[in-house]
């Protein structure tokens, strides 16, 4: 009798223990891999143009103005949700080749790029100013691609005292991950 | 713990009682136990996350040192030799992300790349840890201890889809 109490007994606390000691004789862990593949990002122009036209100089300074919408817009390309990086600048704009052409006055006039967004919408709504150095999100336009539509136009100080000619410069806009 | 020196004292107790009561009955039996630590592995800090690659028209590779990966300790008995697997190569992919917002379906490899520092948790005198082999878990104050280190490559083909790949990397260690 006491001898089988002591068999079950002896029996359970193994029975415990070996169950202990096999739950515990190993373990493991996963650790998640990531990585992320950006496509480059392209940016093609849409349409449209920063021509300001003729203006005639009057005796009263004047801003000459394009709203964004009727100048020239661009096309964003990369990774849909990634944030770009937009950065612009003031142009100095100059007559030089003009005055070496026919003679008279050198000149500048500085043109004020004046940039909007629409995301991933390709006309011209719900437009946001982006400043340079602003961030803005890609959109996704559904099949894996991130989009970006950008409007630039700007406007030029026209002083009573500015030489005339016709001014030429470089505007340059540039995105970046 | 507590609960199984209660468990063994209570039983001792229990049969020192009966056999007392017999009086005229008494046995004797050897009683042996080793309590043995329980293997556990904890993982530290870091991670395996290759943050952003461009996609070029060239093949290139992304490399994470296991000094800048992932870090685990594993805890035993002092001294006692434990087998360490693990994925050596790791096949990622884009199709979450590819069902979420589109695209082409790509995969691409990570190889695996660990390694351990003894009982040090700080990454000095590193060595290899190879795939299915034996090492020992070396004395810290009484407990078995090795510091494992995960980094790795990998390898991003030429014009490789686009999107966020996710793999797992799985670790296990056992006496």
């Amino acid at each position: 009798m006491i001898k089988k109490g002591k068999f079950l007994i002896v029996f359970f606390v193994l029975t415990i223990f070996s169950t202990s000691l096999f739950a515990q004789s190993s373990a493991s862990l996963d650790e998640p891999v990531l990585i992320s593949i950006l496509k480059g990002l392209s940016m093609t122009k849409v349409g449209g143009d920063l021509d300001f036209g003729e203006y005639v100089i009057t005796n009263n300074a004047q801003t000459i103005t394009k709203t964004p919408d009727a100048g020239v817009n661009f096309e964003v390309t990369g990774f849909p949700g990634r944030a770009v990086t937009v950065t612009y600048a003031n142009v100095t704009m100059d007559n030089n080749a003009w005055v070496a052409a026919n003679g008279g006055t050198n000149g500048n006039l500085t043109f004020v790029p004046n940039v909007e967004s629409t995301g991933g919408n390709n006309t011209y709504s719900g437009a946001a100013n982006v400043i340079s150095g602003g961030s803005v999100n890609l959109s996704n336009d559904g099949s894996g691609l991130g989009k970006l539509y950008l409007w630039v136009g700007g406007s030029i100080d026209v002083a009573t005292t500015t030489e005339q000619g016709d001014y030429t410069g470089t505007f340059t806009l540039t995105v970046a991950y | 713990m507590y609960f199984k020196t209660f468990l063994v004292a209570f039983f001792v107790v229990f049969f020192f009682n009966i056999l007392k009561a017999q009086n005229n009955n008494e046995i004797s039996e050897d009683i042996h136990l080793s309590i043995v630590k329980g293997l556990s592995l904890k993982k530290l800090g870091g991670n395996i996350d290759f943050g952003e690659a461009l996609s070029t028209n060239r093949k290139h590779w992304k490399i994470i040192s296991p000094k800048n990966g992932a870090r685990f300790v594993v805890t035993g008995i002092a001294n006692r030799k434990i087998t360490i697997n693990y994925t050596r190569i790791v096949t990622l992919n884009n199709y979450a992300w590819v069902s979420s917002v589109g695209g082409e379906r790509g995969k691409m490899k990570f190889i695996s790349h660990v390694r351990r520092t003894g009982k040090n948790s700080t990454y000095t005198n590193s060595k290899r840890v190879r795939n299915g082999r034996r090492y020992k878990l070396q004395n810290s104050n009484g407990i078995g201890k090795l510091y494992l280190w995960v980094g790795g490559r990998i390898k991003i083909n030429a014009n490789q889809p686009a999107g966020k790949y996710v793999g797992t990397f799985t670790l296990s260690v056992a006496y």
